[in-house]
């Protein structure tokens, strides 16, 4: 199965989580997001959602200076943004249950 | 590598052409970095596709509609070659800072445009051939000085507020923004070197004294020509006058007094000088004489009948001018 469109879905959700561990820039929090095993996630879907998050109002930001290259901007979340990662963790739990229900009988009748 | 990089971020770039300066920067501040890091893992077209998927990833992922008109080859290739102008003003020393200092002068430009805008209109509906900037710096509308200076107020503000508000439109409003900018400096450098034109000649007219300024007036109107008579009320002819300042007394209108003739039949000393000072004037008539010379016809003395005066109190003649004239009898003929 493709998980490229389940992806879509959820990754609001998963740069969320990655961000409460600790802050991070752009592919930063695309390396831990393939090391936790979502190997499909575009570094470009990352950025476009580190953006989109911030204009939402769920993220801090701020520049780290670095001799070596260009600055890096770095993102953490803030107080709405805690509160829309557990939102959604209840949201995608449910989900989850759910799905995995619905699994299990049809499984169970095959 | 890094070549790679910047070709790979200014296809990126291009394909978000379509979007307002503000979300560009938006999507795009962290661009190079990014590529940056990822082409010290592998090739950056195997890791991240080819730019235009990265671009529509980008922009769908951060909730932008898709690209709404591909843009045409030209608006490519002009884009593309302004990227890479930038990158290499950014190369140069010190590039970097002029680049970043550059949108903090843009305020002025709204102010100084608002203002060229209604200069532009003044000298446009100026009917006064001045291009409207008799009262400059005012700037005047349809001749109203007072209008000009309303307008101008409103002219800066209106600027200001589109200056601040242009990020935000869409690719469209905001070419046409840009191409009135050209268009607006197009104009104001033409009108300018007009301007300049007239200023330059307005001043070479000045020098060459007005000719109308100098000429002596009667209460009537300016003087033509001067007829002299001596202590018993007899007419002299060949008088050479001469003002305080020993100049010749020449400044009188030229035209005869019945209007018909321009040029009056000038007297030349023994020098071959001409002497424009000798009173009564003659005034040249139309024809030549045997001799081919162009006749002359004395002017008859006005109407009046001096009176005969009563002898002077002083016995000396009066002072004479600064510089005694010397005197020369009249060269003949008169041409």
């Amino acid at each position: 199965m493709d998980t490229t469109q389940l992806l879509k879905g959820v990754l609001d959700l998963a740069v969320l989580a990655v961000l409460r561990e600790e802050d991070g820039y752009g592919y930063d929090v695309v390396r831990r997001l393939r090391d936790a095993g979502l190997d499909e996630v575009g570094d470009a879907s990352v950025y476009g959602t580190l953006r989109r998050l911030f204009g939402a109002g769920a993220l801090t930001s701020y520049v780290v200076p670095s001799e070596e290259g260009p600055h890096r901007k770095y993102y953490g979340l803030n107080k709405a943004g805690r509160a829309q990662l557990d939102l959604q963790t209840k949201t995608w739990s449910s989900f989850a249950d759910t799905m995995a229900e619905l699994v299990k009988t049809e499984g169970k009748r095959a | 590598m890094s070549t790679n990089v910047t070709t790979y971020a200014a296809q990126v770039r291009s394909a978000l052409a379509d979007l307002s300066a503000e979300q560009q920067d938006d999507l795009l501040e962290d661009l190079e970095g990014h590529l940056l890091e990822v082409s010290e893992d592998g090739d950056l077209l195997e890791r991240l596709g080819p730019p235009a998927a990265y671009a529509s990833e980008l922009r769908s992922s951060a909730g932008l509609p898709p690209a709404t008109a591909a843009p045409s080859r030209l608006a490519r290739a002009v884009r593309s070659r302004l990227e890479r102008l930038r990158t290499r003003a950014e190369e140069v020393p010190g590039g970097r800072e002029a680049m970043a200092f550059a949108p903090e002068l843009r305020p002025g430009w709204w102010v100084v445009r608002g203002y060229a805008a209604v200069l532009l209109l003044g000298a446009v509906t100026a009917g006064d051939g001045q291009f409207g900037l008799s009262s400059f710096p005012v700037p005047t509308a349809w001749g109203s000085s007072v209008l000009g200076a309303l307008l101008t107020v409103a002219a800066v503000v209106v600027s200001v507020r589109l200056g601040r508000g242009t990020d935000a439109l869409p690719a469209s409003r905001r070419r046409a923004v840009v191409a009135a900018n050209v268009a607006l400096v197009v104009a104001g450098t033409a009108f300018a070197s007009e301007v300049r034109d007239l200023v330059g000649t307005d001043a070479y007219y000045y020098q060459a004294a007005n000719p109308y300024t100098d000429i002596l007036s009667g209460p009537d109107g300016p003087v033509k020509n001067i007829f002299p008579f001596d202590a018993l009320g007899r007419p002299l002819r060949d008088v050479q006058l001469f003002d305080q300042d020993g100049r010749p007394l020449s400044q009188l209108l030229r035209e005869s007094p019945d209007g018909r003739y321009a040029e009056p039949a000038i007297r030349f000393g023994v020098d071959g000088q001409p002497k424009p000072n000798v009173f009564p004037r003659d005034y040249r008539v139309d024809g030549y004489d045997a001799q081919g010379t162009p006749t002359t016809q004395p002017v008859p003395p006005p109407s009046v009948a001096p009176p005969v005066l009563a002898p002077s109190p002083t016995a000396t003649p009066s002072p004479s001018p600064s510089r005694t004239p010397t005197p020369t009898p009249s060269a003949s003929p008169s041409r």
